[in-house]
């Protein structure tokens, strides 16, 4: 048996050189076999950092030539589904990037895909086996909440191009030692955080979805408000190719989530709000609050996070301080190598991921038609 | 013109106990009238307490005979539509506690009636006289935020079941130096808390509701999810009345309102305790974010990445300020500086609230103010 598994990456945008490329160069279990994209010349240039990797423009030739055994898709959302199905027909094992893909019917196709051709598929976000969470999750499941009641999980930030970003981009990459590519090159556009099938459902609210449905369990009905507050962006702030465009998604949407015996979740999604002094996210229930605090740094790759545990028998706040080391963006991968190769199922499943995605969309067919929209699918 | 208020309350329970009556043998602009309660002779007791002052049973028997200008409601929820009406009628100026009132045809009915009958009609919460309120909406007016995008706020009590509750009331009743009335009393019961017509929604939650669109306007559409966390309660605890009852209105709901121009605010409320680790929550906009702390705002401006603190000076609003404020605006002839249209806007939104939830349907809010 093989202790490493052949990984091929497709797109070396920002998330990958980030977070994808340092991972995998650090874990023994992941062998960097290919680079696709479509502009090849980044891919060169990743492979030859990399050394023994083929590069490649096309990503058909790829899944013939290459040997990989597992995909790891990293490319821009409205290409996720495409990729993740071509790949599993071409008997790849598939981890993709959030969002898993835009509709319901495009998941139950790559689950369906996968389960035939006897494959792993795997989505982002993992964040479930991040240890505070999973430390939650074994909270919730012992009682310490009581019965739940509601929950509130805010997703939002100023959006994809925030001032600061190149910097901080720049600043990550020099930690991991990587030089190979630097922005701002014409593939890193970041103008579909702000266009149709981009908005900050799909791509920020998809944590809160994943993390309160993973905690609490599926959900069984949604309703929603969503909309466009600044129907302009300016990009690429602070470099010599700065320029404004139009936003076409939903820039706003707010999401109440029933997960039946009257427990409620709201989830803001929104690409506004640089700063809040209220608490992030927080579970209450009959016999306490739960929450968390601190986090991990991106950069440093080192973590500080305590889970706050209120209980209301004895009116007390009780700290528990987590230590294990950062579970972060790309640890899905290395867990998924590490399953293949020891033969077994992943922690979290892709029937977890489908039913994310049945969340998203239902929240915007809601936010329309003003109706809650009943969710069929569940884990 | 007179400098002083004849004013009637009606309801000698805990909240007149705790909150109206010391405030209001403080202030020189009441002259305490009449005092009318159905129950025994709570009425009496308070009015003998008090020296000089006509007690009644009966409302009617008090609108008739007793020459007050003002009347105070403060009786639980259910009673308020049709004592308030009863009052307009009788062509008393009228101050009710919260909620104003159920439906919004009720509303209308004690608004117009005011309107014809040229009286005052107030209804609590009157938080929008804070001056923490003033505060907000000159950041808001000056557009330091920007275009706001959404605001998450929170109602969240206990209801009457929460331990501790009833010593608190002998101490505040005490200190205020009113020890006139004990609570063991079969009308002060707070079962309706969880009944039908009670629930944190029109108890609580209209605090929420007031005040986030008094500050940001009003709304066009909700959309709500509600329903029973907990289907049994414990009440008067602490007393020999200790006792467990079914839970027959919503102990949780969640509503989203849509205030147009895409601007949401989430607004959470019930009986769940809800203890938090953040302050209160935010108002976001394209610019910036409003918070606020304890006799304090603060304002993140994303151009400078910083938050700046505003004090927040004046007398710090509490349950019977509205009442005060009312009764110095009939004496010198100013209209208050809340309206009835909110408070019936509040009411609307409150109802349809729990007609989305349950019909899993979006309403449009028809009123404004």
């Amino acid at each position: 048996m093989a202790d490493s598994v052949k990984v091929a990456f497709v797109g070396t945008g920002d998330v990958f050189l980030k977070y994808y490329f340092p991972e995998a160069i650090e874990q023994d279990v992941i062998d960097i076999t290919a680079i696709c994209d479509i502009e090849v010349d980044r891919a060169q240039k990743v492979a030859d950092f990399v050394g023994g990797a083929e590069a490649y423009g096309d990503y058909d030739t790829m899944l013939k030539e290459s040997d990989a055994e597992l995909v790891v898709i990293v490319t821009p959302p409205m290409s996720h589904y495409p990729l993740t199905l071509a790949g599993l027909e071409a008997g790849k094992n598939v981890y993709v990037e959030k969002p898993f893909c835009r509709h319901l019917e495009q998941a139950d196709r790559l689950v369906e895909t996968a389960r035939e051709n006897g494959l792993h598929l795997m989505a982002a976000p993992t964040i479930l086996l991040d240890p505070p969470n999973k430390m939650m999750r074994e909270m919730i499941a012992e009682g310490a909440v009581g019965k739940v009641a509601f929950a509130t999980s805010p997703a939002f930030q100023l959006g994809g191009a925030i001032s600061g970003y190149f910097d901080r981009f720049s600043r990550q990459l020099e930690y991991s030692g990587i030089s190979v590519l630097t922005r701002p090159e014409e593939k890193t556009d970041a103008s579909w955080y702000y266009q149709k099938g981009g908005g900050p459902v799909y791509d920020l609210a998809v944590y809160s979805i994943t993390l309160m449905t993973g905690l609490l369990g599926p959900a069984q009905r949604v309703v929603a408000l969503s909309g466009t507050v600044d129907p302009t962006r300016t990009l690429m702030q602070g470099t010599d190719e700065e320029r404004q465009i139009e936003v076409t998604e939903d820039d706003n949407t707010s999401i109440l989530l029933d997960l039946g015996e009257s427990r409620f979740v709201y989830i803001n999604a929104a690409w506004h709000g640089a700063a809040s002094r209220a608490q992030g996210m927080e579970i209450i229930g009959s016999g306490g609050t739960l929450t968390q605090s601190g986090g991990g740094d991106l950069v440093t790759r080192t973590r500080e996070s305590t889970v706050h545990l209120y209980r209301t028998d004895d009116k007390q706040w009780h700290d528990y301080d987590v230590n294990d080391p950062l579970w972060w963006i790309p640890s899905g991968v290395t867990h998924l190598a590490q399953c293949i190769v020891e033969g077994r199922q992943p922690d979290i499943s892709v029937e977890h991921a489908r039913h994310v995605v049945e969340v998203m969309e239902k929240t915007y067919v809601a936010a329309r038609t003003g109706q809650a929209q009943e969710l069929t699918t569940t884990f | 013109m007179t400098d002083r208020v004849k004013v009637g309350f009606v309801g000698t329970g805990d909240v007149f106990l705790k909150y109206y009556l010391p405030e209001v043998m403080r202030q020189d602009v009441f002259e305490i009238t009449a005092i009318c309660d159905s129950a025994g002779n709570r009425a009496k007791q308070v009015a003998d307490f008090l020296g000089g002052i006509q007690s009644y049973t009966d409302y009617q028997d008090m609108l008739d005979e007793s020459g007050v200008e003002l009347v105070v409601i403060v009786t639980p929820p259910m009673s308020h539509f049709a004592l308030a009406l009863a009052g307009l009628q009788a062509g008393k100026h009228v101050y009710v506690e919260k909620p104003f009132c159920r439906h919004l045809k009720e509303a209308n009915l004690l608004v117009d009636t005011a309107c014809s009958q040229g009286v005052h009609l107030m209804a609590a919460p009157s938080i929008m006289l804070d001056p923490s309120v003033d505060v907000i909406r000159g950041l808001l007016a000056e557009g330091l935020i920007g275009k706001v995008a959404y605001a998450n706020v929170s109602s969240n009590g206990v209801g009457d079941a929460e331990p501790g509750y009833y010593e608190r009331f002998l101490r505040m009743t005490a200190e205020a130096g009113i020890d006139v009335l004990r609570r063991q009393d079969e009308k002060t019961d707070p079962a309706w808390y969880f009944q039908k017509g009670g629930g944190p929604l029109y108890d609580v939650g209209v605090y929420s509701i007031t005040r986030i669109t008094g500050l940001l306007g009003p709304a066009r559409r909700v959309v709500a999810m509600s329903g029973v966390v907990d289907p049994h309660r414990v009440v008067l605890r602490g007393t020999e009345h200790v006792k467990q009852i079914d839970v027959t209105e919503d102990d949780l709901t969640m509503i989203l309102l849509d205030l147009g121009d895409s601007r949401f605010v989430h607004i959470n409320t019930g009986w769940i305790g809800g203890v938090g680790r953040g302050g209160p929550p935010d108002i976001v906009g394209m610019e910036g974010t409003i918070a606020e702390s304890a006799n304090m705002v603060h304002l993140y401006r994303n151009d400078t990445e910083e938050w700046t603190d505003y004090p927040v000076t004046g007398d710090p609003w509490s349950i019977p300020s509205g009442l005060i404020h009312l009764a110095e605006c009939i004496v010198s002839g100013e209209r208050p500086k809340i309206t009835i249209e909110h408070a019936r806007h509040v009411v609307e939104i409150m109802e349809k609230t729990y007609i989305a939830a349950r019909t899993d349907e979006a309403q449009e809010i028809t009123t404004t103010f």
